[in-house]
């Protein structure tokens, strides 16, 4: 069935079908969601966020691009908000840790965590700015080209291209400083 | 380090993490999430009918009650008193009765 008609069938009440949506996508939005948050159960929250933010919009979905192009925009701003509030939270638990520091005195072995490579990476890809961000997930986790990305971002296929590209600097320059650490 | 090694690991970690995979009912959640809020929604949408409902009906029965109310044709009554005559003022400045 195609996504147009799945579409009609939910908007005329029959809500059962919107789960040939969710099964279909599912798995695209939560590579989306994994690569901003880098964590399974963060992922799956943002994934449904996403679905739920979908089915209650799904009238004011035109038609005018793809019904996949509609759910990443979705995806890609759930999680940045995701991002911000958990930044947010962050800082009340900096906070609180800096009022409470004898109880959560730091393990010996923190210092070899932290340098191991996949927090580097994660922590290199949390560093790039939004944009670059985006860009580079779209490519690289979605493997989406650069005019189906501009379609997503709203931008053209000239910035995409040029946000990849920096953001795969970024992301080298950040690694390889590390490393020399 | 070489930036096709430093190529090498992002692919790696990024290969890692497209491998997960959500939780196998994550469809049949999300299902549920919306029919829920579905429900909460039309339950939250008669409340706020009953409330409005109830606050007309209170608002309405006061104002007939209040027109409905005639005032009674019974005359009325004055008292007039003069407060200089029930208190003996002298009494309390006679000095001897202290």
């Amino acid at each position: 069935m195609l996504d147009s008609e799945i579409i009609k069938n939910v908007l005329e009440g029959n809500i059962a079908d919107y789960r040939l949506i969710i099964e279909k996508f599912q798995n695209q939005i939560f590579r989306v969601a994994i690569g901003f948050v880098h964590n399974k159960e963060d992922a799956e929250e943002i994934a449904q966020d996403v679905f739920v933010k979908a089915f209650r919009n799904l009238s004011s979905f035109s038609g005018k691009s793809s019904f996949s192009t509609w759910l990443y925009r979705i995806a890609v701003n759930q999680s940045i908000n995701f991002l911000r509030s958990k930044k947010r939270k962050n800082v009340w638990q900096t906070i609180d840790s800096i009022f409470n520091l004898s109880s959560k005195e730091k393990k010996p072995d923190e210092g070899l965590e932290l340098k191991d490579t996949a927090k580097m990476l994660k922590d290199a890809l949390d560093n790039l700015p939004v944009n670059q961000r985006t860009a580079f997930i779209l490519s690289k986790y979605e493997e989406l080209n650069q005019k189906q990305i501009a379609i997503i971002m709203n931008s053209s296929k000239g910035a995409v291209e040029q946000l990849i590209f920096r953001a795969k600097n970024n992301l080298r320059k950040q690694l390889s400083d590390r490393k020399n650490l | 380090m070489k930036q096709h090694e430093i190529d090498m690991i992002i692919d790696e970690f990024i290969d890692l993490e497209k491998k997960k995979i959500p939780l196998p009912f994550f469809a049949t959640g999300v299902m549920a999430q919306i029919e829920t809020s579905d429900i909460k929604k039309n339950h939250s949408l008669w409340s706020v009918v009953a409330v409005a409902a109830s606050l007309t009906i209170a608002i309405s029965g006061g104002v007939l009650i209040g027109s409905s109310y005639r005032q009674s044709n019974s005359e009325i009554s004055y008292t007039v008193i003069n407060d200089h005559q029930i208190e003996n003022m002298q009494f309390f400045n006679d000095s001897d009765s202290e």
